[in-house]
This record gives C-alpha cells, structure tokens and sequence, in this order.
C-alpha cells in the first residue's frame, strides 16, 4: 500500500529573516540583498549577496549550530510529534559544495606546522546529521545529500517515497546553504555571478545571486493542508555544469513528474521555476516549458530573487516560501523582471497573483547534470 | 530480495598513484579535466562493469566520507599560497556529485544519480537507499559505490578522520550492480535500514546461521569475541591487513568476500553506541 505524504510542519531563516518576516517580505517585494567583495588580482570587487540577517555565520561554526538548532526546533515543535515519533524520525540534509567543518582544519593544514594542532575528530560530510540526530535524539536513519543545487530537493523525494513505501513513518528534510568564499569565488571565476541583480527570464539577465538559508520541513502520514504528490529525479550527462539549452531532458523529466503523479497538464496552477538567471539555464528552462505544455504554459515565477540561489538549501527554501506565499494568499511575482528576452519569448508572472491553493510544479536543476522536479498540492 | 550481480573495485594502501593513464585503460575512453577522486569512481565502476550494459534508468548511488579532499587542498592553495580565484575546473570537480555525472557518461545511464554521506556509516548509507530504489521500483537496477581518497600529508587524515596516528590510511572505489532478479545473481544482499543497539545485533546474529562476521568502525577485541560466540560458529572474516583506512571500507569488505569466500557473511560496522549490518548470502 502506498501512503500519501504531507508536508506537516516547516521553518526557515533566510536573507528575508524568519518565517513570519519573510512572508511579509515577499508579499512587499522587497529582498534584503547586500554585498561581498572579491579580491581580484589585487583589485576589490563587489558582488551582490543575499545574507543571512543580523550576525553573519562568517565561518563560525558554532554559529551556524545555534541556527541549525532553531530552525529544526521550530520545524519539528510545530509538527506535534510525540517523543517516540521523534525518536523514529528519520533525517535527510541537502546542502552542495564546501563543508565547514572539513573545509576550515584542511585550510588551516597550508601551515604544516599547524597540523598537529588539528584534533584527532573526524568532520565532513555526514556532520550536521548527526549533530541533529544526538541534538534532538534522532535515532533512525540518516542521509546528507550532496547533488549541488538539486541536493535538498532530492533530500525531500527520497523522504517521500520511504514515508509513501511504509518504510518510515515520518522525515525531518533539512536544507542547509551558508556563505562559503570558494564557493562564491568559484562562480566569481566561472563568469556566473550577476555583478547586479538576479533577474530570471529577463532580457538583460546577467547572472546568478548567490544566498544563504537554513530550512526544514517535516514529512509524514498525517493529513495537513500541503501534500507533496511525487516526483523524479535524473542525471542529464550533456555538461557538467548545467541542462542542453534545447530543454528535450528537462521536460522529459517533467512529462514523467506528471505521468507518475497522475497530474493532467491543466491541472498545474502554477510552476515554481528554478529561474536561476544564467542565459542557458533559464533558456533550457523555457524551452522546456514549451515543450511540455504548448501554447498554454501555466503562470511561473522563480523565487531566487527574494532569497538568492541558495543552491543545495533551494530544494527546501524555496518550498517553504512557496507554502507561504500561497497560505498567505497569493503566488508571487517573478521580481526584477522587466523586458522579454526575444530568444526566451515568454514572460514569468509580473504581478502577484491571488490564491489560496493549487497544485504546483517546482523545478530544481544542478550541477553534475542533476536534475529534479516534483509536484505539491494545496486544496482549497 | 535484492540481489549483486556484479562487483568490482580498486583499492591502494598508503599509496596514491597517479591513475590518469589506468582510467583510460581501463574507461576505454579519454576523460578529460578530471582529478583523482574522479578518476578513483571511474576506474572502480569500471572493474565492475567489465564490459556490460545496464538499463538506461538505472540508478547511480555514490558515498564518500569526506569526498574530493585534493581539490579543497588545491582550492586553498589557489587563495593562500597564490592569492588567486579558484581555477573553474577546480572548482567544478569540488562539486561532490560531479563523479556521479561522468560515471553516468561512462555507463550511459540517465537515471536517478546521487551523492551521500554519514558521520558514521558512510557505504551504508547509500546501499540503505540503493535498496530502497529497488524495492520501490521492481524494474530498476542500482550501481552503488563508495570512493574515498587518501589524503595528505597522511597525518592530516587521520586527524580529520579521528583516527589515531598508527592507522594505515588507504584509498578505495568500490561497487556492487544491484537489482531485483535472481537469475545469474552472484549474492542476495540486504541491509539493516535503522542502526541497532547492541540487543538488537545480538539477537539478528543469533537468529541466522552464519557463516562469517567482519567488522570495522570501532570494535574492540572483546565484543568481537563476544559477537562470534554467541554466533553458532561464524568465523570472523579478516580484510584489514589488505587494505588501508578508509571511510567506505564496508563496500570494500563486500567485494574481498565475493572475490575470495562463499557463503553467508554479516558485515558489522560500530559507531558511538550504534550497529549497522549488512547481510551477504552468496548464490554458489
């Protein structure tokens, strides 16, 4: 017997602030962006950025824990589970690039004479699972995702389908993205970041906004308002750092979403595009679009201009504040978008548009040729 | 039931070799802008495969420890012995699952391709969800594998893998083909889904007769005494002297058995107070 998943509780901090400070924050329009700089053969750039409100993480990992730790507070004290569901409650991150926690004794290593003071303590991959799992005792099953921008996402199908299989009752999905300069300066010197905004679809689109947040959502049998009907996830081998601009894979994948959730194509209210606001992925998203749905291609709207492209964290961040949007009366407009792009020749939504529930199509693509696209439902 | 029907790998103790020229030999193929721990996925895949085809939606599940530590060391020194940006190619292969995207151009699958780690129980982890995939997908077939690379200077890793300095550290990519069929099966393979205490361990060894226990994680002698004791006359399964530490070393035990033992084995893997099984019944 398969099972149908509910998504019970959620929590996020992003660059808009909590929960509540980022529903108003979408509902305004108003991103809270700031500024990094890079050094660039001596000269000192500045780049837009999406920050964490009030004190940074800057490397300070015991910072990042104390938010970790409220977040995923919040999540699971809003879902009422018992103790023992708790306790049953199986775990599952999503987060892409550098860790800190391998990342900071690795640097400090440059200096061999240092490394004797690195403690024998193991870190990497798999730490923050565990941190949570002995933080709020956690003694079931756990898995860090790592798929790059689809790392989050692929977190949450794989949660559904062992909660809809029977194999567990309940799954905390936690999606975990924090300022890491490598990683910044690796898009810096791939040519990605937008030295402006983020504008997805848009004609002078210029490049990605990087951000970061901490999300989580518990999923299980329970019946809530949203439901997270499935969904798929592939590997496109075309180019290691994003889809083929002719969007064949992209809405094949999207075509096997529907089929597998029985969803007819009018059925779509609205699509929660990954809009990333790089020239070929947003290319190769569109066409992917048209591909699947013709003519009549739902309303779509990418919501990285309010938090910046949080990479492996998007995957949750963006269902969070996708709930919220609409449990708050509306879907959002796709912010900063100003003229068609003639290549493109579609234009995301432009205005917020009112609802209280659909059904929702919501794309995530990656590096590493990962690509995942699932579907949730509110009803009215 | 979910059964291997294939299985290879490659493994080095305190020893990395520059493997450029044995990925092509062994590939068939030129990759290209591809570092060690890259190359360390393909080559394992590639003693797997041997030659075979698999279905095209076929799903690719990797586990690594600590994934591509090289690359994070050149990152650094790219930003603090030379003060530049990071190179994009490094950057790129940084990118943990950029190993599954060029095994799955290797063996031309566009399924399901994913990248995941434990604290503690590494291989275990991505076999946990290999066999999830299978079980919810009749149809489907998993190729599963852990790849860890040495780090050094070797003393660096053993301190960030909490190991004390008399480890031999080593490196592996080893992987299993796994699938619902029986037929030409090498071994039936299944592995506990939430890690047991030490009452549950005991009572799943008592209950099935088997033939070999192996252990890795943090076994002291007297468990592993006790654990054969209570076990109707397992043997215990030794590996360790013919490979080094490394964090996937479960994936590797597996495929030491079925390249040198028959029978049953029950490959226990220790941590923090927690027991992870995996369960191996070869078909011979």
């Amino acid at each position: 017997m398969m099972h149908t998943v509910f998504i019970q509780s959620s929590d996020i901090l992003c660059s808009l602030g909590d929960k509540h400070q980022s529903t108003i924050s979408i509902k305004k329009g108003l991103p809270n962006i700031s500024q990094k700089e890079i050094v660039n053969e001596g000269d000192i750039v500045k780049y837009p950025y999406y920050t964490l409100p009030k004190e940074p993480i800057n490397r300070d990992i015991n910072k990042l824990k104390e938010l970790l730790f409220n977040v995923v507070n919040n999540t699971i004290a809003d879902a009422g589970l018992s103790p023992k569901e708790i306790e049953n409650t199986a775990i599952y991150i999503g987060s892409s690039g550098l860790d800190l926690s391998v990342e900071v004794p690795v640097h400090f290593s440059m200096n061999e004479s240092y490394i004797n003071e690195i403690p024998y303590q193991r870190v990497g991959n798999g730490y923050y699972a565990d941190l949570l799992q002995n933080k709020f005792g956690l003694k079931s099953v756990a898995f860090t995702y790592n798929t790059a921008c689809t790392s989050s996402a692929n977190a949450l199908l794989d949660a559904s389908e062992m909660i809809k299989s029977g194999q567990i009752e309940h799954a905390l999905v936690v999606g975990l993205e924090f300022f890491e300069e490598v990683v910044f300066t690796g898009f810096f010197s791939m040519q990605l970041l937008s030295p402006t905004r983020l504008a997805p679809f848009d004609s002078e689109r210029d490049g990605i906004v990087l951000g970061e947040a901490i999300s989580a959502v518990i999923l299980g049998k329970d019946k809530s308002d949203w439901e997270l009907i499935g969904g798929v996830s592939n590997c496109e081998t075309y180019s290691v750092t994003g889809a083929h601009p002719d969007g064949v894979s992209i809405a094949a994948l999207m075509k096997k979403v529907l089929k597998l959730c029985n969803i007819d194509l009018k059925e779509i209210t609205a699509i929660k595009a990954h809009g990333t606001a790089s020239a070929l992925n947003d290319l190769a998203e569109i066409n992917a679009m048209k591909l699947v749905f013709g003519n009549d291609i739902p309303d779509f709207y990418s919501l990285k201009p309010y938090i910046g492209h949080t990479l492996g964290g998007c995957g949750t961040a963006e269902l969070v504040l996708q709930m919220l949007s609409v449990d708050s009366g509306c879907i959002p407009k796709s912010l900063h978008f100003e003229s068609i792009d003639r290549q493109l020749n579609l234009k995301p939504l432009v205005e917020h548009k009112l609802l209280i529930s659909g059904t929702f199509l919501m794309n995530h693509f990656g590096f590493g040729g990962n690509n995942t696209s699932y579907i949730i439902r509110k009803l009215p | 039931m979910i059964y291997i029907q294939a299985y290879g790998g490659y493994n080095s103790i305190e020893d990395k070799i520059d493997l450029k020229a044995l990925t092509k030999q062994i590939t068939g193929q030129n990759f290209r802008r591809i570092d060690h721990f890259i190359q360390l996925g393909l080559i394992g895949v590639g003693l797997m495969m041997d030659g075979r085809d698999v279905p095209e939606n076929t799903s690719i599940y990797i586990s690594s420890g600590q994934s591509d530590l090289s690359v994070i060391q050149r990152l650094r020194d790219q930003k603090f012995v030379y003060n530049k940006l990071p190179m994009p190619i490094d950057f790129i292969n940084s990118v943990s699952n950029s190993a599954g995207f060029y095994i799955a151009k290797f063996v031309k699958c566009s399924g399901k391709n994913i990248f995941v780690s434990h604290h503690r129980f590494t291989f275990e982890s991505s076999l946990q969800l290999a066999i999830s995939d299978i079980m919810t997908h009749s149809n489907r077939m998993a190729i599963v594998g852990g790849v860890d690379e040495l780090i050094e200077p070797i003393s660096l890793g053993q301190r960030i893998h909490g190991v004390n300095k008399d480890t031999i550290m080593g490196e592996g990519s080893n992987w299993l083909l796994l699938g619902s069929e029986e037929k030409n099966a090498l071994a039936s393979i299944d592995c506990s889904f939430k890690p047991l205490d030490k009452e549950g361990l005991k009572n799943f060894i008592v209950k099935n007769n088997l033939k070999y226990l192996s252990f890795s994680g943090e076994f002291g002698k007297d468990l592993i005494k006790e654990l054969l004791e209570i076990s109707n006359g397992a043997k215990q399964f030794h590996y360790e002297e013919t490979c080094g530490y490394y964090e996937t070393v479960s994936a590797y035990v597996l495929r030491y058995f079925l390249e040198t033992k028959n029978g049953s084995l029950l490959h226990i893997n220790y941590s923090n107070g927690q027991y992870s099984t995996i369960l191996l019944q070869s078909c011979f």
